[in-house]
């Protein structure tokens, strides 16, 4: 694979490399500076910064936490490479924010800022507690663990570190500012940082954008020419569902991924916490419209973005360095640059850089606030110590499972393991959706029913996507000389959400419902309505 | 209550509708088309482009609208439920 170092387009290598390293230094010092005014702090105040964020405050933030470094850095190299497949993907992520717009205001006024919390507004009891932290887990290990690789690797790639082990080394200095991140700043810290990415991040996609178009004299459809002649994927660039092959299998690949992003990627743990940090109800519901308004630009930027990687630095080019086209944007970037100066590089770098740091951050602390919360000071009744002792257990579930994460992804470093955040995905859109949307809204949901969907929901995932290509029985799989693959499709929603549907509402026909009998519907429905207690 | 409860579960089901039924609409014309979004349509752009960018302007509409009428509609009764409750003490409390 072709290297860039960080200056590779400036004759001056000093500036972007100290640009970069005092976005490092920044961070970091920005988080002891969190950490010590949180010394104090307590349970509402580290998991949801004391439910006082207003629209302004949380918007941004919002609109940072729901993009991931994988999120950032694919959809530039499906756009370039796979043409009008990359756009409709690019629109499917507006789409999973939307539904989380649709689900803020419920979701806020339950006044539970973790998964397990939500889930039991309408079916309590301790076992409801610990399958949303079993799912809670499920999603944010695999995908914390992709986001490590991946920024470990962008920053290697970046920095030009090409020796044996540099991506594992920077993969372990990220972890490290991670844990730090979570464990000091909590709720707060992590707010500021994503605000302050998606700030950075609309800039650097915004100059490169101007910098394109006006490469093109601001003709968009000559833009759209140069980038369909560059990607030399022929008619295919053009049509609809050809990104996985032209076969049936291929194209219902496609639209499964589709539906999976579209309903799936709003609804991670991390950003329920996000929502449960706004004022109230309403509150969320309009920093989520802002959001919903902020990414659609940042969505239409990113599309630009990728029509730029095929027309100015060519499919062939792009797919030469990584065949998935993952390495689009550093290639852009170091291209706009031209041999000038390496500002744009730079910044891009630095936008990069604090997308993971804030994403995988985000997920930690949505781990920490399930592990300290739900199963120590909830379902293992262990609340005596009061917000502090749980604060403190929080604290050490961040370093646990920032460990954890650290080891398996220098671990894993080599491996194709980007299946990790599908299957994460799928869960999220197949498990946690349809659970959370049950929760709020019906009433004859039921504990049992919740229970079948969420143990079910995640074995159905698990099993469909260990026996999928992406796992077996493919070149680019995980174990790519077995073959014990018998699903056919990569992406597994299509399948697996129906599958949790059924269960969902097959138990809770099956199960008692205690509920009605103790007028907990109506609570539930004040509370989730209008965010009431008692009514 | 049975007021918040009508408009909001008015309002939702209209937004995810409209939104569906313009995404699916744009998706089976995808399909229905394939060669054809290669379709030059205006300086450049093509079929394609206006078939995507259409839901989401539906959507952003739809966002926008959304929140307008949860404002004038459902925002009202929730203020009126809480002055109720405040009187008898109800408040947030984590869980």
């Amino acid at each position: 694979m072709e290297r860039f170092a960080l200056a590779a387009g400036g004759e001056d290598l000093a500036s972007p490399v100290f640009g970069f390293l005092l976005v490092i230094c920044c961070a970091f010092f920005f988080c002891l500076i969190v950490g010590v005014r949180n010394a104090d702090d307590q349970t509402g105040d580290f998991f949801a910064a004391n439910r006082s964020l207003s629209v302004g405050r949380n918007t941004l933030p919002m609109a940072g936490d729901y993009i991931l470094v994988t999120a950032l850095l694919v959809p530039v190299g499906s756009v370039a490479l796979g043409g009008y497949d990359g756009m409709v993907m690019a629109m499917c992520s507006v789409v999973g924010l939307v539904v989380l717009y649709v689900l803020a205001e419920p979701l806020r006024n339950t006044g539970r800022f973790t998964l397990g919390g939500v889930l039991e507004s309408r079916a309590p009891g301790r076992a409801v507690r610990l399958s949303g932290a079993v799912v809670t887990l499920a999603v944010c290990a695999p995908l914390t663990v992709v986001q490590l690789t991946v920024a470990g690797d962008a920053t290697a790639y970046l920095l030009d570190l090409s020796g044996a082990g540099a991506a594992q080394v920077c993969t372990v200095m990220i972890g490290l500012l991670m844990i730090t991140f979570a464990a000091f700043g909590g709720m707060r810290g992590t707010t500021v940082l994503a605000a302050g990415k998606a700030v950075l991040l609309v800039a650097a996609f915004a100059g490169a954008s101007v910098i394109i178009v006006n490469r093109f004299d601001w003709d968009l459809g000559a833009l759209l020419a140069a980038a369909f002649e560059g990607s030399g994927r022929g008619e295919d660039y053009h049509g609809f569902a050809h990104l996985f092959g032209d076969s049936t299998t291929g194209r219902l690949d496609f639209i499964s991924v589709s539906l999976t992003v579209a309903i799936g990627s709003g609804m991670l743990p991390a950003m329920i916490m996000r929502i449960s940090a706004a004022r109230d109800g309403r509150t969320a519901r309009r920093s989520a419209r802002n959001a919903v308004l902020g990414y659609t630009l940042f969505a239409g930027l990113t599309i630009i973005l990728g029509l730029g990687a095929g027309a100015i630095v060519g499919g062939q080019t792009l797919a030469a360095d990584d065949p998935e086209g993952n390495s689009a944007l550093f290639l852009l970037s170091d291209a706009l640059a031209d041999g000038r100066d390496g500002a744009l590089f730079t910044l891009i770098s630095c936008a990069v850089f604090l997308t993971a740091l804030g994403g995988v951050s985000g997920l930690t602390l949505a781990v920490s606030a399930t592990l300290a919360h739900d199963v120590y000071a909830k379902a293992r009744r262990r609340h005596r110590g009061g917000d502090e002792r749980e604060v403190r257990v929080a604290r050490w579930a961040v370093l646990a499972f920032g460990v954890a994460s650290v080891v398996l992804a220098v671990l894993l470093h080599g491996w194709s393991i980007l299946f990790l955040a599908t299957y994460a995905i799928a869960v999220a859109s197949s498990v946690i959706l349809p659970a959370v949307v049950y929760s709020l809204f019906w009433k004859r949901f039921h504990r049992t029913g919740l229970l079948w969907m969420v143990y079910g929901g995640l074995a159905c995932c698990t099993v469909l996507q260990l026996s999928s290509p992406t796992v077996s029985g493919d070149p680019t799989a995980l174990f790519a000389d077995q073959d014990f693959q018998w699903f056919p499709l990569r992406h597994i929603g299509i399948v697996a959400l129906p599958v949790t549907l059924l269960l969902g509402w097959i138990g809770s026909r099956v199960g008692r419902r205690a509920s009605a009998e103790t007028g907990g519907d109506a609570k539930a429905e004040a509370r989730i309505l209008a965010g009431l207690d008692t009514v | 209550m049975e007021r918040l409860r009508t408009a909001s579960r008015r309002l939702r089901r209209r937004f995810v509708m409209v939104n569906t039924l313009s995404l699916s609409a744009s998706f089976l014309l995808d399909v229905v088309l394939d060669e054809k979004l290669a379709t030059g349509v205006a300086g450049g752009i093509t079929l394609g482009m206006v078939l995507l960018v259409c839901p989401v302007f539906v959507l952003l509409a739809s966002v926008v609208r959304y929140d307008l009428a949860c404002a004038s509609q459902c925002d009202p009764c929730v203020d009126e439920l809480r002055d109720a409750a405040s009187d008898f003490g109800a408040r947030g409390v984590w869980r």
